[in-house]
């Protein structure tokens, strides 16, 4: 025991650093960036630099091992460090508390973000003449709708991100030459992305975004990059998201989206193959593959459910992890997600891998950017594997392809892992759901309640916050010990630093001289062998300041067409002391403005319309005031002009079709119609068309014309399903999309007709007598849309062929194109021609679509006799040293000139089987009996050999005899045992018996109150009530065997911590569901725990505190309470 | 028209400043320290344990409770301006304990509600008609 808390001792030991005299000693904010090479069979490159300040960047190589102690390199991207770096490698590293980097902060913010992106189109001066694209291009590929970035990652994060309120700007030209600033393979990332934001600061307040994407006219070097980085503009030194791209920009919308997810942090992931772009399951695997119909443009599939849990676009309470025991779960679709209660991720520890290793499964392939995947159901990823990728696909088929239909799991279909006890099996699809069973081992483990705390304390203030939770090792017994450490430096103290079973884990933080930031102290808590846990624990220090009032918009412009109106959006920002509860409201005198939401308390948003009936064309400025009565903050004023324009007409002129229908599989249709714009501003006016509503058919053009246009765009029936498909297009001005019209529009899509192509459609031979064997086959294609997936059965209408039996597979039915052997029928056919035929139809239809003619010539000869039997195999079972007798039966069936007459002998191997007719003439019955007295358990096979010496025929029976050992239910005779108030289940299993499953029953006995025997799976489950030891005999039945075995079930009772009942009593750390629910039966039952059930479990504890537990309480709950009257 | 005598004047001048110094000028009440009295009434015999909560003005202090009567147990929480207080044992009508505070004068300010109450069987009571829970100065 010693060695093991000495382990866990020197493990949770932080590295020390103690730079040597040669090395150079960098304190700042570690950024990541990831280099990924536009020839995807190039491996990708992580580079690691350090911004200290002042805005200095030291690029520095640092190791896996060496951020180890931190939660490894993903974690420590964005925080602040110290290194000793010697030649550029890192030799120490140690974290630095606090955390400062608002970025880090930012993005592992809860709930929805808003991430301003500035993207900068920047040429080299000595490639001035190259322009890949234009400002407007640019703007739809990082814009709000598809397939831009900002639609794109809105989809993904399911509204938690936004980039609204991104801009691009360009094309500017940067100072330096490319020459100067890419010498050699590698471009000075840091270099160029000064220059291009420099050329571009007179028009951008870098102060006002958290992202910048850098594109440049000429490839930087090999490689697209995405990362963070630091620029020193608009306002001191700040870490910012940022994206190095080439031209790819301008197609490869999915590595827009790939280097946007690095700058966020996401790290890439990959097939288990040793490769990086290879999982189209992961945007952040493969990016372009999915062509963008009606453009040379490609994007990806969603991010995978791994990174989406990281940055926080799935929330907690969609998160399921499994623990030991059995769980049936609905997993909803990744993308686009339906509003309900069903997980987008679960997770099953893997502890034998490593210790923070699992498993991860998501539902895939449905909607949105997952549509164009091979296929939906379940994909299965293994994280925290090591080596460059944080998460890799289990392909189950292992065909080293891990993005084909190999890699999915489908109803019906299981995932299984021997070495943790996992199974996963598919049971079916509820809509856009997949219910699925999670068999999981008792992995031991370690878990904490409620494992994540926040503080926030101003600073200055001197006091020690002291906090517990409650610590419940599972899998490894109530006496397992575990140690608790923590995993930082900083103000945190750990009190209990040990313990066995379900404790209390006790920590404390001083606040005394800390200065304003974040300090992130985390505890972990381990068990020898076990998947360890960790207290994730933020102490916030935050300014004693005055409260601050800010707006995102202090001035606003925008455009309306006369009539119109808009509402407006501003989120109000209310910071420092007292945000919380600082009123703030909004007041203006103009009259073309109303107030929809003009005060609020704290942060919020100011909404408000602007109405423009009754107004002339023209300028509007209006002035709005922002103030918070009641303090000193000063009123800020708001800015919003609006340029009300003349009316516009629209009208749709030459329109194709308003409804077509086209056979199902049929090539992409294009159509038009012509837009006309009337109006003064109707020719300057740049408009839109995009589909809402319907399936994804209808795929319009970008960009939107200017003035009087078409719109082109193409129905692409692709793979839909035969049926109406309507859809609208909407029409919308681009500086006000309050002007809008709708088209309607319909795809009717009908069923094509299949048929089928035979390789011949006549095949024949000849044969001599009834010597010779006869078969042939012939090749069916089907043809018509889904023609690999039809499937087709073939008839034979006369009986002259024979369809060959084929394993699982009924005989005459396949699918797609496929081989069809058959073989004639040969016996008694007379010499001459004989013809039949095979007719072939849809599964499930009547009309036949080919029809094949056979022909056979049996020529004259001597017809000989020969030995057949109705069955060449027998099998059967019985019990092993069983005495009973099975008999069986088959036909002899002699054939040929005088066949009547012919006499057979039968001989046995006598293993088992003893004859009952040894002999015969012509066709006639042999029988035999087996007994399985004397033969040990197991398969046995005996042969018996039927022969006429007369003609030289034999023939012969393979018989099988599956001897099993006596029915018995296995397992222990004392159950595990059962927790009071916890879900409990045992399954039962049995041991020899006959093939059939045993029918399970309870033949005597009763068992705990609140536990059931669930027969159809043997199982007993539930949630005991009451405590104590019960005696069950249970029978389980299978075919003419029966079983009894008593058996032992035992229910304890948990041990609850005085304090804790107490704390939980008076509002405090709430205990665990099991927990309260033991509570509550130990008094009125009522459903909750209350002061009843306390009362209870008080007197049934004969609950006296000593003094030593007196203290430990008041340590928990708070001051000492003196019992008595003085 | 009749002169005022010179020593009249005067004294009514050093009248006058005495009057303005100490009877008339403003002063800040004082604090009163001191224990509030929580008193429970019960319609019943065997109520066997309470809960309830007393809600205190801003920024009070308050010392632990001190039962008032003997054979009861009593626990205690605070967070925030809340205090939260259980008391098990055979609970009477009448004072049942008392809580140091810094000023009693804050005493109307307070509200004090009761939570639960369970009987000798452990039920909670459904319904607290006949019960009174208050706050008082001594």
């Amino acid at each position: 025991m010693l060695t093991r808390v000495l382990t866990f001792a020197l493990a949770f030991c932080l590295p020390a650093f103690a730079p040597k005299a040669q090395e150079v000693e960098v304190v700042g904010t570690l950024h990541t960036v990831w280099r990924d090479p536009l020839r995807r069979g190039d491996a990708p490159v992580r580079m690691f630099s350090v911004t200290d300040d002042s805005g200095r960047v030291t690029p520095v190589v640092v190791t896996e091992s060496q951020a180890a102690a931190y939660g490894g390199l993903d974690a420590l991207n964005l925080r602040r460090v110290r290194l000793a770096v010697e030649r550029g490698r890192a030799t120490a590293l140690q974290e630095v508390q606090p955390r400062t980097a608002r970025l880090q902060a930012f993005l592992s913010a809860d709930g929805p973000r808003l991430m301003r992106y500035v993207t900068l189109l920047c040429k080299f001066p000595d490639f001035a003449d190259v322009t890949p694209g234009t400002l407007a291009d640019a703007e739809l590929n990082f814009g709000q709708v598809y397939p831009g970035a900002g639609h794109y990652w809105n989809e993904v994060s399911d509204g938690q991100l936004s980039l609204q309120g991104s801009i691009v700007r360009g094309w500017y030209m940067m100072t330096e030459p490319r020459s100067a600033n890419v010498p050699g393979s590698y471009a000075n990332l840091d270099a160029v992305a000064r220059d291009c934001a420099a050329a571009a600061d007179a028009d951008v307040d870098f102060s006002q975004f958290q992202g910048v994407n850098f594109v440049f006219n000429y490839p930087v070097d090999c490689c697209s990059y995405g990362g963070s980085g630091s620029l020193s503009l608009d306002g001191g030194v700040r870490s910012y998201a940022m994206t190095w791209l080439s031209p790819v920009a301008f197609q490869g919308l999915g590595t827009i989206a790939h280097e946007i997810g690095h700058s966020l942090g996401l790290n890439h992931s990959s097939g288990s193959y040793g490769l990086v772009y290879d999982s189209r399951w992961d945007v952040m695997s493969s990016p372009d593959w999915a062509p963008v119909p009606g453009t040379a443009k490609f994007v990806g599939a969603h991010v995978n459910a791994y990174g989406k849990r990281q940055l926080n676009f799935i929330p907690a309470e969609r998160d399921f992890l499994a623990t030991p025991g059995t769980h049936e779960i609905l997993l909803e679709r990744s993308a686009l997600p339906g509003s309900n209660n069903n997980y987008l991720i679960a997770r099953i520890p893997a502890p034998r891998f490593g210790p923070m290793q699992y498993y991860t499964l998501e539902a895939r392939g449905i909607g949105g950017y997952d549509a164009p995947l091979v296929g939906a159901g379940i994909v299965v990823h293994r994280v925290g594997g090591g080596g460059a990728t944080s998460s890799n696909v289990v392909d189950l088929d292992g065909d080293f392809d891990p993005s084909d239909e190999g890699a999915l799991l489908t109803p019906g279909e299981e995932f299984r892992d021997p070495l943790h006890g996992i199974t996963v099996r598919v049971i079916e699809r509820v809509g856009d759901a997949f219910r699925l069973r999670l068999d999981v081992a008792a992995n031991p483990m370690v878990t904490l309640a409620s494992p994540q705390r926040l503080y926030r304390v101003t600073a200055g203030s001197d006091s020690v916050l002291v906090d517990s939770a409650l610590v419940t090792p599972i899998g490894m017994g109530e006496e397992a010990g575990w140690t608790a450490g923590k995993l930082m430096s900083g103000p945190l103290s750990v009190a209990t630093t040990s313990g066995t079973g379900s404790g209390m884990l006790r920590w404390s933080l001083r606040t005394t001289g800390l200065a304003e930031g974040v300090y992130d102290q985390d505890i972990r808590v381990a068990a020898s062998g076990s998947i360890w846990a960790d207290m994730r624990i933020r102490l916030v220090v935050e300014s004693a300041t005055e409260p601050m009032l800010a707006v995102l918009a202090p001035s606003r412009r925008d455009s309306v067409i006369a009539g119109g109106a808009r509402e407006v959006f501003n989120p109000v920002t209310v910071s420092g002391d007292g945000s919380d509860t600082t009123t703030w409201i909004a007041t203006t005198s103009a009259p073309w403005i109303t107030m929809v939401e003009d005060t609020g308390t704290g942060s919020g948003m100011l909404r408000y319309r602007r109405e423009t009936s009754g107004l002339a064309p023209g300028m509007y400025v209006a002035q709005l005031t922002l103030s918070a009565p009641g303090t000193t903050l000063a009123p800020l004023t708001l800015i919003d002009s609006l340029e009300v324009l003349e009316s516009l007409a629209w009208r749709v002129v030459e329109r194709g079709l308003t409804r077509e229908t086209v056979i199902q599989g049929a090539l992409p249709k294009l159509d038009s119609m012509r837009v006309e714009l009337d109006g003064r501003h109707g020719n300057s006016s740049q408009w839109y068309a995009i589909q809402r509503g319907g399936q994804y058919y209808f795929v319009p053009e970008f960009p939107g014309p200017v003035g009087s246009g078409w719109v082109r765009f193409r129905r692409t029936p692709g793979d839909l399903e035969p049926g109406i498909y309507p859809a609208r297009i909407r029409v919308h001005l681009g500086f006000d999309s309050s002007q809008e019209f709708f088209v309607e529009d319909t795809l009717v899509v009908t069923a094509a007709p299949i048929g089928i192509t035979l390789s011949s459609n006549v095949t024949r031979d000849s044969v001599r007598g009834v010597t010779s064997f006869s078969d042939d086959s012939v090749f069916v294609q089907p043809t018509g849309p889904g023609s690999s997936s039809r499937a087709w059965r073939a008839m034979n209408a006369r009986g002259l062929l024979a369809f060959p039996l084929a394993a699982g597979v009924t005989p005459n039915q396949r699918m797609g194109p496929a081989w069809l052997r058959f073989i004639r029928n040969l016996a008694d056919r007379t010499p001459g021609w004989h013809v039949d035929t095979i007719q072939f139809l849809e599964v499930s239809g009547s009309q036949v679509l080919a029809t094949l003619i056979d022909s056979l010539y049996v020529a004259p000869g001597p017809m000989l006799t020969t030995l057949a039997t109705s069955a060449a195999r027998r099998r059967s079972e019985l019990r092993a040293g069983s005495t009973r007798a099975l008999e069986d039966t088959v036909l002899v069936i002699a054939s040929g000139d005088e066949s009547e007459q012919v006499q057979w002998t039968a001989a046995t191997s006598s293993r088992f089987t003893s004859l009952i007719t040894p002999s015969g003439n012509g066709t006639a019955a042999l029988r035999w009996s087996r007994s399985a007295a004397g033969l040990a358990p197991g398969w046995h096979v005996d042969t018996i050999r039927v022969s006429a010496a007369s003609v030289g025929a034999s023939t012969m029976i393979v018989d099988s005899l599956w001897a099993y050992a006596a029915l018995a239910v296995s397992g222990a005779t004392q159950r595990p045992a059962a927790m009071m108030g916890a879900p409990f289940a045992d399954t039962l299993r049995s041991s020899g018996g006959p093939s059939a499953p045993p029918v399970w029953s309870i033949a005597d006995g009763a068992l705990p109150a609140g536990l059931t025997f669930n027969a159809a799976l043997a199982r007993v489950q539930g949630i005991a009530e009451t405590s104590g030891s019960f005696s069950v005999t249970v029978r389980a039945v299978a075919g003419a065997d029966t079983a009894l075995r008593a058996l032992e079930f035992v229910v304890v009772e948990p041990t609850l911590i005085a304090g804790a009942v107490v704390e939980q009593l008076l509002g405090g750390t709430p205990l665990s569901e099991d927990q309260r629910r033991y509570l509550d039966l130990q008094g009125n039952r009522n459903g909750r725990p209350d002061i009843g059930d306390v009362r209870a479990w008080r007197r049934r504890q004969a609950l006296t505190l000593t003094a030593a537990q007196r203290a430990e309480l008041d340590s928990v709950i708070g001051s000492p309470t003196p019992e008595k009257k003085p | 028209m009749k002169r005022i005598p010179l020593r009249t004047l005067w004294l009514a001048l050093v009248a006058a400043l005495f009057s303005g110094s100490c009877a008339d000028g403003p002063t800040a009440p004082r604090p009163e320290p001191g224990s509030l009295i929580v008193s429970f009434t019960t319609p019943n015999v065997d109520d066997r344990a309470a809960m309830f909560t007393v809600v205190l003005p801003p920024g009070t202090t308050t010392g632990s409770p001190v039962l008032s009567a003997s054979g009861l147990e009593v626990f205690h929480r605070r967070v925030a301006d809340t205090l939260r207080v259980a008391v098990f044992g055979a609970i009477p009508s009448g004072e049942l304990l008392r809580i140091a505070v810094p000023d009693l004068r804050q005493v109307p300010r307070m509200t004090v509600s009761l939570l639960e109450v369970a009987a000798e069987n452990d039920a909670l009571r459904e319904s607290f008609s006949g019960y009174t829970i208050r706050v008082s100065r001594p």
